[in-house]
């Protein structure tokens, strides 16, 4: 936590004297796909700083935390082909992009890995516009983290996903878990374990890496934590909490608290267990094929294309 | 996924989770349409795979719209875009899978139908 607060002070000292001269924006909240599949974004760029003629823009998916799943991208001077350095501009872009959240990121190196140099608000592509402004999206407008499950063995992964709104930009907002004897009204320190949003243990996120909802996994792997207890938790139960990183105080106001989760440490013979069934469910499922052999490449399409985002398996 | 539906409910027990059955099955399935004279193993060493509704990370129908988890719908996974360089690929392959540049060649030569053509794409 000391590397927090050493961010936190730079930040803070920092902040008279430099300007972010660069900014990206979109015109709209929300844009209608027409009959053929496109949108019509216009995107206003200020990159007044030292233009540079690579300088790009990208659109991406809002949840993205690496700039490698590019939806749309041309060059700030208006499309694909121009390279010319522009201090600010407005820039049509008539693209198709799926249905969904996006965002526009105004970025520099023309080689990944590509560095961020603004990021606009999050917008929307969808087919009905209207709808989505008066329905559900407003209703949940306070930030908010839940723990993937009730119980986990000692050493698995501890999933924590968590939602941002309002006030809260993510750059300060960490995850830390607590003893759930420990209640939110007490003075908090940064728990037993914690973790930035943008799933790091480090010194800091990078500004990019911070989305609206996301995952933060507490993990046994490359985690340093902090010092009064080690990964992983003993058996008990426990509660996360969102708190923000504030220089001033050696405690931290809490943002939203999870529901509570239990940490066990014996699972008796899990491993004879599991072979055992593995092996009996190898040899039932090659009866199952050798009474129907149309289904062996069913199943082998099942596992290599199917379930690779579409079912169980997909989380690593 | 039905016909597999009683070894799931009898062996995704004991650490064994329903997404390991999935993948146990096809690998059963490439191991018996091999070509039997060139035979090779397919070990299977790891389990515990995660299911669907215990990732902790929303799950979404195709219109982006956040819906249950199930057996059949599981996080969102981008696919790598159309207008991808092949530094991008190998980027992307190697953050989702941890793919070296070999193995995203491999993957990509299997699943080519035709030649890429560096005039048409900006390769």
């Amino acid at each position: 936590m000391r590397a927090l607060c050493a961010l936190a002070f730079i930040l803070f000292a920092a902040a008279p004297t430099f300007v972010a001269a660069q900014s990206v924006s979109v015109d709209k909240s929300c844009y209608n796909v027409d009959s053929q599949g496109f949108v019509d974004i216009v995107i206003t760029v200020q990159n007044d700083a030292n233009p540079a003629p690579l300088d790009w823009i990208g659109i991406f998916p809002a949840g993205s935390s690496q700039m490698t799943d590019i939806g749309a991208w041309l060059f700030t001077c208006g499309d694909k082909f121009c390279m010319k350095a522009e201090s600010q501009g407005m820039v049509p872009l008539k693209t198709s992009l799926v249905v969904g959240d996006w965002k526009a990121v105004l970025s520099r190196s023309n080689m990944p890995p590509y560095v961020p140099y603004a990021v606009s608000p999050t917008f929307t592509v969808s087919s009905a516009c209207s709808a989505i402004s008066s329905g559900t999206v407003t209703t949940n407008s306070q930030p908010a983290i839940q723990v993937g499950g009730d119980t986990f063995l000692a050493g698995q992964t501890i999933p924590i996903s968590y939602q941002l709104h309002g006030s809260s930009s993510g750059i300060d907002e960490f995850i830390g878990i607590f003893p759930s004897s420990i209640s939110s009204d007490q003075l908090l320190n940064e728990g037993l374990l914690w973790k930035l949003l943008c799933d790091r243990q480090g010194t800091n996120c990078p500004l990019f890496a911070i989305s609206s909802e996301g995952t933060v996994n507490f993990s046994g792997s490359s985690a340093t934590w902090h010092q009064t207890t080690d990964w992983p938790l003993q058996a008990g139960t426990y509660r996360a909490y969102m708190l923000k990183n504030n220089v001033e105080a050696s405690f931290w106001p809490v943002i939203a608290q999870s529901n509570t989760f239990t940490i066990i440490t014996t699972t008796p013979n899990i491993n004879g267990q599991a072979l055992t069934h593995l092996t009996n469910a190898r040899s039932a499922i090659e009866s199952l094929i050798r009474s129907d052999d149309t289904l062996a490449p069913k199943f082998l399409r099942m596992g290599f294309h199917d379930c690779i985002g579409g079912c169980d398996g997909t989380s690593p | 996924m039905n016909a597999l539906s009683d070894i799931v409910s009898q062996h995704a027990v004991g650490g064994v989770s329903r997404a390991d059955i999935w993948a146990l099955a096809a690998t059963v399935g490439a191991d018996i349409t091999q070509n039997p004279n060139s035979r090779i193993d397919f070990p299977f060493n790891t389990w515990g795979r995660v299911n669907c509704e215990d990732t902790g990370s929303p799950c979404l129908d195709e219109s982006g719209n956040s819906v249950t988890c199930s057996s059949t719908l599981g996080p969102h996974r981008p696919h790598p875009g159309v207008n991808m360089f092949t530094a991008d690929l190998y980027q992307f392959f190697a953050n989702e899978f941890g793919f070296d540049q070999t193995d995203t060649v491999t993957i990509m030569g299997a699943h080519t139908i035709g030649v890429l053509a560096t005039e048409v794409r900006e390769f």
